[in-house]
């Protein structure tokens, strides 16, 4: 079994595949605090949970955009696992779709990561929206080339940045309202976070499209929170929350097929 | 002559009019910190600056969406003038019915803006306010109040946004070339510029299908004149709404 592991700023989401199959997947806070051995806690708790022995894995890949994150993640695998290969994934990985943009080394890996994979399932052009402590848009065009993207702020991020900037708005839980006009306070911020969110991905996409000359593209979000604004947007999008670790699984494969150093 | 201060959660603005005229606006701080002194000091200082003495001012109004605030101003006012404080809450007569489910807890910065824009662009009318938050207030065609949308604000939602991602740097609020940025800093810019922009048309989009029917759309605060020219819908821009809006309720309670 393969683990790969997606670190975000809030979270990192740790998948385990068994072949093409993804047969268990977590999420855990991203904390730099935590050391190595509490990280390799947390990890074998997550196999006994779901039965999987941890001599299964054969192996790991690693993505980060905190990159601190790598060497903790190293020291707890070390110590659960200590004799498979670990592979970081990184813009520069050769098995990514190549990236036009100015500083190919400055692009975030999360992001070429989950481009590689919809790329792979979905074809070209596409357009990625992926849901975190950022919503990003990513365009993989024709010929299969990154060419970048937006990155707006994340919706969960944006919404408590308002509940602790403001005297009088509440903290809320993140659901559809049943109408746009909201009549009080609480469906007023569902409303403006929802379909304020939807509408901006809408209206991006609206603008990729006509800055690009393209009549239409695959369109596909991934992210916690893609269940909920997805739905409310006018774009017909897929929802694949599974593509940043798919991405992680190709990247492994050329890896592994590479010989590439271990890190 | 008349003092408008408009209290939000970022910035305080203080107007000053002479009949429909305005002959000031200057923005400050908001800070829970200072005093009633150094809010004295500081619109003392302002009035100064534009040569006006506080004997001046026939008519003082504030509104206010942060209330610990409110007895602060009113004891900073105190100390420069005994010209009465109107303060904008239910008890004035504003002349707009509020079909709301708590008519009490509607901000009274939206109050004052949908106030101006049905007196000055008539109804039906969406007031965009875009401040620590950006704000649809949607007047009716019969010109009643029928609904809020609050966004967390443009400014705000970057600045947290910055300061969360690792690798992500701070930006000004400038025009990208392009909607797909080739770097992070213009990935951020379109995001935040044409997200911003696409959310607004967005939004007026879905309350004119839930309403039946178009209406016209004004836009106020300050990122408004960045935003509104990359949207797609015609929105007016009116920096002088709420100061406008203060105004017109000011004259209507005086009497009372």
């Amino acid at each position: 079994m393969i683990l790969t592991i997606d670190v975000g700023n809030s979270h990192l989401v740790l998948g385990c595949y068994d072949g093409e199959r993804l047969a268990l997947t977590e999420r855990i806070s991203t904390d730099t605090h935590r050391t190595g051995l509490e990280y390799a806690v947390i990890f074998k708790a997550v196999f006994r949970l779901h039965h999987v022995p941890l001599s299964a894995l054969e192996g790991a890949v690693i993505s980060t955009v905190v990159p601190s994150m790598t060497t903790v993640l190293r020291d707890a695998l070390a110590k659960i696992a200590p004799d498979i290969p670990i592979f970081k994934a990184d813009s520069s990985t050769p098995a990514n779709v190549p990236l036009l943009i100015d500083n190919p080394e400055q692009a975030g890996s999360d992001l070429v990561i989950t481009a590689t994979a919809a790329h792979e399932k979905y074809g070209a052009p596409v357009i990625v929206i992926q849901f975190g402590t950022a919503t990003t848009l990513s365009l993989v065009d024709v010929y299969g080339c990154y060419l970048g993207g937006a990155i707006l702020p994340g919706v969960e991020l944006s919404l408590h940045s308002l509940v602790s900037g403001t005297s009088q708005l509440p903290g809320i839980s993140l659901q559809r309202p049943a109408h746009v006009l909201g009549t009080n306070t609480v469906d007023s911020m569902r409303s403006g976070v929802i379909f304020g969110n939807a509408a901006a991905i809408d209206g991006m996409i609206d603008r990729i499209w006509k800055e690009r000359g393209y009549a239409s593209t695959a369109l596909v979000a991934t992210g916690d929170l893609a269940q909920t604004v997805i739905p409310c947007c006018r774009h017909n999008i897929i929802v694949d929350t599974e593509l940043p670790l798919l991405g992680l699984r190709i990247i492994y494969d050329f890896l592994r097929e590479e010989d590439a150093p271990c890190c | 002559m008349l003092l408008t201060i408009d209290m939000g959660n970022t910035n305080i603005v203080l107007g000053c009019l002479e009949g429909e005229r305005v002959l000031f606006t200057e923005r400050m701080a908001t800070s829970l910190r200072q005093t009633e002194l150094e809010y004295a000091v500081m619109f003392q200082s302002v009035l100064e600056l534009y040569g006006i003495s506080p004997q001046s001012l026939d008519g003082i109004i504030i509104s206010s969406v942060v209330p610990p605030l409110i007895p602060v101003l009113r004891a900073a006012l105190g100390k420069l003038t005994e010209t009465a404080v109107m303060v904008v809450g239910l008890e004035l007569d504003t002349g707009l019915r509020l079909r709301m489910d708590n008519p009490a807890a509607v901000g009274s910065d939206l109050i004052v803006d949908a106030v101006a824009a049905s007196a000055l662009y008539g109804t039906p009318v969406i007031v965009i306010d875009m401040g620590t938050a950006t704000t649809f207030s949607v007047l009716d065609k019969q010109g009643d109040y029928v609904g809020t949308i609050i966004q967390p604000g443009a400014r705000i939602s970057l600045d947290s946004l910055t300061s969360h991602a690792a690798k992500l740097p701070k930006i000004g609020l400038t025009v990208p070339e392009k909607v797909v940025g080739r770097n992070t800093a213009d990935c951020l810019r379109s995001g935040i510029l044409y997200g911003t922009a696409a959310s607004l048309d967005g939004m007026i989009d879905r309350i004119w299908e839930e309403l039946g029917y178009e209406t016209q759309v004004v836009a106020t605060g300050g990122l408004s004149h960045i935003v509104v020219p990359h949207c797609t819908h015609a929105i007016t821009c009116d920096d002088d709404l709420l100061l406008q809006g203060l105004r017109m309720i000011y004259e209507r309670n005086r009497r009372n």
